[in-house]
């Protein structure tokens, strides 16, 4: 079972781009999502990102994760600089939203965590028209 | 010259109070070119940096380290908590469980910091943030001191050289972060990130009392 970490610098628009996966997903992926200061306002927790991180790692197989602008990223390379590189985490170049549901659907059928990844970055080349 | 704990905790304490009293000019700096809650967000990442000192009473240069950059990474909320986190991070590993660290051992510190920052932020000097100050104080820092300097004899130039290349940032039109999503309207700002490192390399000198 993989999961998915989403990261944004709203708390809102974790929150319920959480709620928009879980929403799209049938089988077994676990969805979470980081978004904000500790005060609740707009920026990223270092350090949540770090824990949570640790946490999806020792619960599933494999981690994706997708972030939006700058520090979002910052904050998972950083997590993954700290953790020593594990094999089973993927930082996904691509756009948070699409790439977080085209995440969640492919890892919901039960696709390898290389395929998922492959998968959400492909929705950058993408045509809305 | 030796580096013991109560250096490194005078060091952070210079830090802090640069942080608090130009946490207004930080953020009109950010305000300018990024999203104005860098000096809020240093101040913040300061002060969580100093109650955890005073909470948990690290022991080594090392130790120290560690607790700021773990305090910095959980509360700064912006870029500049993985990338500050990050420079404490480094150095604190580069220190490790030495009591006293040497010009020497400070100096590599520092370069593993510099390297930390530009492998996570991908930034190269010119890119208008931290990087236009760490890179050519940390490779003045180095030469020098491998040619037998300490840095208490070279402090008035590597605060001079940090503030020449903090303003030198004014010009440049920013390629990384927040900022280089306004393309030509960042020129002309100095950079606030370029600016708070200005501020920990004169801590880093001022917590010697050679200057
Ligand atoms: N990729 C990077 N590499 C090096 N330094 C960077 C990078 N991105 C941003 N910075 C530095 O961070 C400073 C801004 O820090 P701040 O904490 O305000 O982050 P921010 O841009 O508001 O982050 P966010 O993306 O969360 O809005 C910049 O002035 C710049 O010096
Ligand atoms: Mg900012």
């Amino acid at each position: 079972m993989l999961s998915i970490l989403i990261l944004s610098h709203s708390p809102d628009i974790a929150r319920g781009l959480k709620e928009m996966c879980l929403q799209m997903i049938s089988g077994d992926v676990t969805i979470e999502a980081v978004g904000g200061t500790k005060e609740g306002n707009l920026g990223i927790d270092a350090e949540l990102v770090l824990n949570k991180l640790q946490e999806l790692m020792a619960n599933s197989d494999g981690v994706v994760v997708l972030g939006d602008i700058g520090s979002t990223i910052l904050a998972a390379k950083n997590a993954l600089n700290m953790l020593g590189f594990p094999a089973n985490v993927c930082i996904a170049d691509a756009p948070l939203v699409e790439g977080a549901v085209v995440a969640s659907v492919e890892a919901s059928l039960g696709s390898p965590l290389q395929e998922v990844v492959k998968k959400a970055e492909e929705v950058k080349s993408l045509n809305k028209l | 010259m030796m580096y013991d704990a109560n250096y490194f905790r005078r060091f952070i304490e210079i830090f802090a109070k640069y942080l608090e009293e130009n946490k207004e000019y930080l953020t009109r700096l950010d305000a300018a070119i990024g999203d104005g809650d860098h000096g809020i967000n240093m101040d913040r990442g300061a002060k969580a940096a100093l109650d955890r000192l005073s909470s948990t009473n690290p022991k080594t240069p090392g130790e120290i380290m560690r607790t700021v950059g773990m305090a910095l990474l959980s509360s700064v909320g912006g870029a500049a908590g993985p990338l500050y986190g990050t420079i404490f991070m480094r150095m604190s590993l580069a220190f490790g469980n030495r009591d006293k660290i040497d010009d020497k051992n400070l100096a590599t510190a520092l370069e593993q910091a510099l390297l930390g920052i530009k492998g996570l932020g991908k930034a190269e000097v010119g890119d208008k943030t931290m990087v236009d100050v760490w890179e050519p104080v940390v490779n003045f820092l180095k030469e020098n001191i491998e040619n037998g300097r300490t840095l208490p004899e070279i402090c008035e130039e590597v605060v001079a050289l940090a503030e020449e290349r903090m303003k030198a940032t004014i010009p440049l039109q920013a390629r990384k972060g927040r900022a280089s999503y306004l393309g030509e309207r960042s020129i002309g700002h100095q950079d606030p990130g370029a600016t708070s490192s200005y501020y920990f390399f004169r801590s880093l000198c001022e917590a010697i009392g050679g200057r």
